[in-house]
């Protein structure tokens, strides 16, 4: 299981192999962009954290926003008396949230219309193909070491 | 330097351990010399608290439990899966593993770390139908989570908590019937929640520990239903992870330890952090520590923003388990432990 000291060649030759194929893997994914990671606030509202409003931003989908006012909408968890209400209470509160596809001009952001709409943004068939491309990457660098050294397990 | 000023500042804890266990010397005789007794009696007692915890304080279980106990289970990662396994010395396997892991946690992107499995496939000494069995679950797993990255990550929350009881389950082997009992209890547990058996401590508190973590925004964050479809259904859920939580954490803190062990029954604690240091270097093992102080000291000044670096700081864990159990697989090599199953 340890490399001996023998092998230390085409151990550093594999670690630079390793790390280029990383980053190669690392710099395409970030470049794909999109998805983050789920979080305690919505993500649209986590989106505009530490941004004014008239920013620009990205929403969950990937699509360019900006930061604007508004209101978000959350259950009332601690008070729901499940006695009298099968429902649980909501309330509302503040928040400054991304809204897709508003254009900033002269600071003042005007929103064209649904956040949760499907229209198809410039770059998606990118995002979406990366990971593919991204998974059949390492099979050609195996075809290519195979053809190389058909000897090598 | 500082090692061994911490293990002679372990000293004093020592002889006062020594001296209640002398008082107590006899009634836990048993329980010092077998060591499947004490698993099965520490499982049982570590998942009824983390059932408890989880029905009567969930939302102070899921802000807490990570900054208190978080860090010492990243070491216990580090520690079983790649030091004691042998992967030390590996450093092209090694390099496949956490470099991906490490550009996931900069970039905030869990579908990042799944190249670690590919990176492993491709440097594994193993045959090739398993590497690319391994590089297509990598890719697949990659995919999905780019894909449907807030379900998916849900999902691969709660997995990754089972993953902890699975390679427990795996190594405690020996135990036979404790192990059962213990895995059985957590079974009744998950039940109890999801069926609405514990609802009545659940909704007892529900106020939040912190502003941001409201029940509602956690919720959100855990579950793998909409809290807006169906409300009761996501807090059982949220409240079912944070019991495998708190069993995963008892898992890497004291039941996988109790496995690993060479000798039956437990070690001073200067003997375990010079074990700790043995294993993972003083470095590491200084910095993990130090860390750990700084989490729970942080939970005091800004709970919510501590609970968000702890967890981005431990967004790639997860897959570096799965990364290690599929290179064993790719391999054929057994998981070791120190005690004989």
């Amino acid at each position: 299981m340890i490399h001996s000291t023998t092998r230390s060649g085409f151990a550093v030759r594999g670690a630079v192999r390793v790390l280029l194929v990383s980053c190669v893997v690392g710099l395409a994914q970030l470049s794909a962009g999109g998805a983050a990671r789920a979080d305690v606030t919505p993500p649209e509202v986590e989106a505009c954290s530490g941004r004014s409003v008239g920013a620009s931003c990205m929403v969950p989908g990937g699509a360019s926003g900006t930061c604007q006012s508004g209101t978000c909408t959350r259950i009332d968890y601690a008070g729901w008396n499940r006695d009298a209400s099968a429902a649980p209470p909501t309330m509302e509160y503040p928040c400054v949230r991304c809204v897709s596809g508003a254009a900033v001009d002269g600071g003042s952001a005007v929103a064209s219309g649904d956040e949760g709409g499907c229209a198809v943004q410039p770059g998606g068939v990118a995002r979406a193909a990366g990971p593919w491309l991204i998974a059949a990457l390492p099979f050609a660098l195996l075809f290519a070491r195979r053809r190389k050294a058909p000897s090598a397990r | 330097m500082i090692g061994p000023a911490v293990e002679r500042a372990l000293g004093p804890v020592d002889l006062l351990r020594r001296d209640v266990l002398r008082v107590l010397g006899r009634p836990l005789a048993p329980l010092w010399a077998d060591r499947g007794l004490r698993v099965t009696l520490l499982g049982l007692v570590s998942v009824s608290l983390a059932l408890g915890l989880a029905a009567r304080l969930p939302l102070w279980t899921l802000a807490v439990a990570p900054l208190l106990l978080g860090v010492p289970h990243l070491v216990g990662d580090a520690r079983y899966l790649v030091a004691r396994q042998g992967l030390l010395p590996r450093r092209r396997v090694l390099l496949a593993a956490l470099l991906p892991v490490a550009a996931a946690t900069l970039l905030g992107r869990l579908d990042v770390s799944f190249a670690a499995l590919i990176a492993l496939a491709l440097v594994a000494q193993a045959p090739w139908s398993r590497r690319a069995a391994v590089m297509v679950a990598g890719a697949g797993a990659a995919a999905l989570a780019f894909t449907y990255a807030g379900v998916f990550g849900r999902a691969f929350a709660h997995g990754h908590n089972l993953v902890a009881l699975g390679l427990w389950a795996y190594w405690a082997r020996g135990l036979g019937r404790g192990r059962w009992l213990v895995l059985a209890l957590v079974a009744a547990g998950v039940a109890a929640l999801l069926g609405g058996a514990l609802d009545g401590p659940l909704f007892r508190d529900l106020r939040a520990p912190a502003r941001g973590l409201d029940a509602h925004a956690l919720v959100e964050s855990l579950a793998l239903v909409s809290p807006w479809s169906d409300p009761l259904g996501a807090l059982r859920q949220t409240a079912v992870f944070a019991f495998l939580q708190g069993v995963h954490y008892a898992v890497w803190l004291r039941l996988l330890p109790e496995e690993d062990r060479a000798r039956a029954a437990p070690r001073p604690f200067a003997s375990s952090w010079r074990a700790l240091v043995d294993d993972l270097g003083a470095p590491f093992a200084l910095g993990a520590a130090a860390l750990s102080v700084a989490f729970a000291l942080a939970a005091f000044a800004a709970l919510a923003s501590a609970r968000d670096a702890y967890l981005r700081l431990a967004l790639g864990h997860g897959t570096l388990e799965l990364a290690v159990v599929a290179l064993a697989w790719m391999e054929r090599a057994p998981l070791r432990r120190a005690s004989s199953p």
